[in-house]
């Protein structure tokens, strides 16, 4: 991460503006570590307030993935909190934004969740969950949505 | 081109603290040194 990933200029931008971004070496911080269950790195969470994991990817990532990843990380932060009308723009950026990442599949997933709860209309849930089963039909999303 | 580098906070309550002030996210990278 710290070769390739973490000096890329978007990423610190990204990390920068919307994150307060921490980095502690594992094996100094073995309390915090476990209370993480973080037992391989890179590990990559994003906390709420209250110091809730909401979001945790274990591997490395290429600047392009990690960039949609922390548009998926931001959108939990918000939905978590039920703040869904922030929430359902994030994840929409994610997948108009990065079509072909890993990411997009799950941030469709998300976008129906966030509008649904948000609105009670099961067709906007819908809506997206068609999307997903349509253009991501691989995707373990994808089977996840398949009670439509 | 200009880099830019991430703020890195070494000192997690430091970061809790922070993430509250500023009601953002807390990124927490656990890396292995070496």
């Amino acid at each position: 991460m710290g070769t390739v990933t973490y000096p890329n200029m978007q990423v610190a931008t990204l990390l920068n503006d919307y994150f307060v971004p921490v980095q502690v070496d594992i094996e100094t911080v073995s309390k915090l570590a476990n209370e993480f269950q973080a037992i391989w790195t890179p590990n990559l969470n994003v906390l709420d307030r209250n110091q809730k994991r909401v979001y945790r990817v274990e591997g490395w990532l290429p600047p392009s993935e990690f960039i949609a990843m922390l548009g998926v990380a931001r959108g939990q932060f918000y939905l978590r909190g039920k703040k869904y009308t922030d929430a359902e723009p994030l994840f929409k950026a994610v997948f108009e934004q990065h079509p072909r990442s890993q990411f997009a599949p799950e941030a469709l997933y998300y976008r129906g969740v966030s509008r649904y709860l948000n609105s009670h209309e099961v067709d906007e849930l819908k809506e997206d969950w068609i999307m997903l089963q349509r253009f991501y039909p691989q995707s373990r999303w994808s089977l996840r949505s398949n009670i439509l | 081109m200009q880099e830019t580098k991430i703020n890195w906070i070494h000192d997690y309550e430091k970061g809790v603290g922070r993430a509250r002030d500023e009601k953002k996210p807390l990124f927490l990278d656990f890396f292995k040194d070496g």
